[in-house]
């Protein structure tokens, strides 16, 4: 697979982190790290943009799962936007929207957690 | 030569050689104690064989003894002094005895024989001891370090000693003396020849040259003392001489020998003495590089190797201190540091590595003295730092440090810079095997995850009046973790399960078992799919780690019924192929390991399906739907529906088969990186 690449943002006390390429067991560690970076910052509320990113696998979900208990016994949460359809398929066939909030843009993730 | 020496006396063992030794000794012992030997010319003659053949035989004797040991040419040297020394008092002693005596000298062997004569012979005797043991001595010192055959110049000496000493009874007024004299000329001129080959001194040490050096003029001086003495004295000459002229003779040559030996030793020494040191160091640098190659085959261990790269370059290049600074970035922590503060080699890593340029050859710097805090005695004037590389670059540095006023001069750099070569090497090597290890483990892993696996699976279909089934299952190099099984139920009923554990190779696999023993548990308890599944996820919560999960679905088939039930856990949709065309189904539920709470039994649906002839249900993986063309696109569900139902009238079989070999030929371009699983039912 090709590469992956991971870039922060902050919009107040939300974190933006935008997620570009290919999400595999080979890139999934790269994201570790930044989920670890932000946690280890306590910074909880976490907007996750989907907007680049072409594909995730099993391993790439996994990475979400594991920082979620945290970051929500934290009174935090990842949210997730602006997604293309196959990815959201992946996510979708698994039961993700029942645990995790999708958005269709950036600016409404970031507004839910504003208006919370 | 060996050979020469050794022609055993006629072949006998070393203990009948001594008996004959003996018995030679004690005719020659008679001889002299009832003849005057000088008489008659036989009997001379047969005095000086018997002579001969002794010194043969004790010098065949005593090089069996020490002819062997390979000795150093200082303790040689030093042994013959002492030899020398002993004999010198050895000779005071004997002539005090004599004098007490009143046996004087000159006519001791003419007076008619007397039982006192046993005093001179045993001198002699001795004397022939001694001598023999000089002998030994020389001929090693020559063939020492000898490189070429010089078998023949030693052979030649020896022979013009034998002849030399043997004539030597020919009397000096004689006609005959030319034939000494000539024998004697030749043994002097080999002496000569032989003297100058000498080729062991370059491979001694300074010291031991220096040693070599006072040796030598000691022995010049003793043997020229030894020689005078023995020439211009009557005892001597009385008492030896008139013995046998051969043992003078020998004595006369072999102490010209050790004359001009150890005259040419002490010159030739004296001129390697200002390269001395030169030699050494650079015989330790060769030495010690020898050893460090060795060494690059035998440690495999980094940091042992980093050590001990450190260490010998110290001692090469004259340093006081070394470390190795690893990859590129200066914050790492550098290896190996000796004999310095790591705050200062932080301090001169910081000041001379951290800039972005690479030293790509070796740099000798001017520290200006940086000084350690905690012993402000100790100032650091000069650093040389030399690149590791690799072929990927420069993967760190080796950095020498001296306290001494003098810079690290060309050689010093140039023997650093083969240093840091072979340390590449070494470090390079060190870091292909570790891969290597690493990669032949984890195929290892992979084989057994895959032996694993395919003992999951079931090895043979259900048969029954019902259902016909296919199965097709291809695994991934990397173990994908599918799996599939079918659970023969009461009641006429049989279940069935697909799942995909997220992850790959060992851990996938040890997951794949442990849900296989908790469904083949379950299933006798519960009849339920979502029962099943839910219990499933709850016992899973205790071996599934934050990261993991897995996709199921669970089916009961009721043949009593013609129905079936199932339940989905987050795996693919399942394909329903009725009168021609193909329903998707996806019912609600997450995959096992999302969450472990009641919300998963809230989720997830139970459906019952009321099952119709020739109804097709197709399970799979995402194996299947996600196979990769060259452009990445997935294969999707769609093109699966499209290619069911264009064989929607053949066997299951034939269906399963034309399913994996659209599969194939669509992903050709692209690895196949996941496990693929396809079971198809159709309902009789």
């Amino acid at each position: 697979m090709s590469d992956f690449n991971t870039a922060l943002r902050e919009n107040d006390d939300v974190q933006v982190i935008e997620l570009c390429g290919y999400l595999d067991a080979h890139t999934a560690p790269q994201l570790e790290s930044a989920f670890s970076d932000l946690i280890s910052k306590k910074k909880y509320k976490i907007v996750a943009n989907f907007e680049k990113l072409k594909y995730i696998s099993s391993a790439g979900l996994g990475v979400f799962m594991a920082f979620i208990e945290t970051i929500r016994e934290n009174n935090g949460d990842i949210k997730f936007a602006s997604m293309i359809p196959s990815v959201y398929n992946i996510f979708d066939l698994l039961g993700f929207p029942m645990l995790y909030e999708f958005f269709n843009s950036e600016e409404e993730a970031i507004n839910k957690f504003k208006h919370n | 030569m060996k050979r020469f020496l050794q022609l055993n006396l006629f072949n006998f063992t070393g203990k009948v050689r001594v008996q004959i030794f003996l018995i030679v000794l004690a005719v020659l012992l008679s001889i002299k104690l009832f003849f005057v030997t000088s008489g008659t010319l036989s009997l001379t003659i047969l005095n000086e064989v018997l002579v001969l053949f002794i010194f043969y035989s004790v010098i065949a004797n005593l090089f069996n003894v020490i002819g062997e040991k390979t000795l150093s040419p200082i303790s040689l040297v030093s042994s013959l002094i002492i030899l020398l020394l002993i004999n010198l008092v050895f000779f005071n002693i004997t002539e005090l005895i004599l004098d007490v005596f009143k046996l004087n000298g000159e006519k001791i062997w003419e007076d008619s024989p007397t039982l006192l004569q046993i005093v001179p012979f045993i001198f002699n005797v001795l004397l022939i001891f001694s001598l023999s043991y000089i002998f030994i001595v020389y001929r090693m010192l020559f063939f020492l370090q000898q490189k070429k055959n010089l078998n023949i110049y030693f052979n030649a000496l020896i022979l013009f000693f034998i002849l030399s000493a043997g004539t030597a009874f020919i009397d000096s007024n004689s006609d005959y003396e030319f034939i000494k004299i000539t024998f004697t000329v030749n043994a002097i001129i080999l002496i000569v020849i032989n003297s100058v080959r000498i080729s062991w001194i370059a491979f001694l040490t300074k010291k031991q040259k220096k040693q070599l050096i006072w040796l030598s003029v000691s022995l010049v001086f003793i043997l020229s003392l030894v020689l005078a003495y023995t020439t211009s004295n009557d005892f001597f000459t009385g008492i030896v001489k008139t013995f046998a002229p051969s043992i003078s003779q020998f004595f006369f040559l072999l102490n010209l020998y050790g004359i001009i030996y150890f005259s040419v030793l002490f010159f030739t020494t004296l001129f390697h003495i200002p390269t001395a040191e030169a030699y050494d160091r650079k015989s330790t640098e060769v030495s010690t590089l020898q050893y460090f190659s060795k060494m690059i085959n035998q440690v495999l261990d980094f940091n042992e190797l980093a050590d001990t790269v450190a260490e010998l370059a110290i001692k090469v290049c004259n340093a006081d201190a070394a470390w190795i600074v690893q990859g590129k970035r200066i914050s790492d922590p550098p290896l190996s540091i000796k004999n310095i503060p790591s705050a200062l080699v932080r301090n001169i890593s910081e000041r001379y590595l951290s800039n972005d340029s690479e030293y790509s050859n070796i740099r000798a710097i001017d520290l200006k003295g940086i000084v350690n805090i905690e012993n402000p005695l100790e100032v650091f004037k000069y650093a040389a730092i030399a690149p590791l590389k690799s072929h990927h670059g420069i993967t760190g540095y080796i950095v020498l440090v001296r306290k001494s006023e003098i810079p690290f001069d060309a050689e010093e750099k140039n023997t650093l810079q083969t240093f840091s070569d072979y340390t590449s090497i070494a470090f390079e090597n060190s870091r292909l095997l570790e891969e290597s290890i690493e990669k032949e483990r984890l195929e290892k892993e992979l084989d057994v995850a895959r032996e694993m696996q395919m003992k999951l699976m079931p090895r043979t279909l259900p048969k029954n009046e019902y259902l016909d089934i296919a199965s097709i299952f291809i695994p991934a190099f990397e173990v994908g973790g599918d799996y599939y099984d079918f659970f023969k139920l009461k009641e006429n009923k049989l279940g069935f399960v697909i799942a995909d554990v997220s992850g790959k190779g060992i851990s996938a696999a040890f997951i794949m078992a442990e849900i296989r023993g908790v469904f083949e548990s379950l299933v006798d308890l519960l009849m339920s799919p979502k029962e099943i599944l839910t219990k499933t996820n709850m016992i899973l919560k205790r071996s599934l780690d934050s990261k993991s999960f897995v996709t199921a679905t669970f089916g009961v088939f009721d043949f009593n019924a013609n129905k079936i039930f199932l339940s989905r856990a987050g795996h693919c949709p399942l394909i329903l192929i009725r009168n021609g065309v193909a329903v998707e189904y996806r019912f609600s539920g997450i995959g096992l390991g999302l969450n472990y709470t009641e919300l998963f039994g809230n989720i997830i649906e139970e459906v019952t399906i009321d099952l119709m002839k020739d109804d097709l249900l197709i399970f799979y993986t995402d194996g299947i739907t996600e196979a990769k063309n060259e452009n990445l696109e997935d294969y999707g569900i769609d093109s699966l529906k499209k290619i069911i139902l264009e064989e929607v009238n053949s066997d299951v079989e034939k269906i399963a088969n034309k399913i994996v070999k659209e599969v194939t030929i669509y992903s050709q371009n692209s690895p196949q990186h996941d496990d693929i699983t396809l079971v198809v039912f159709k309902w009789k």
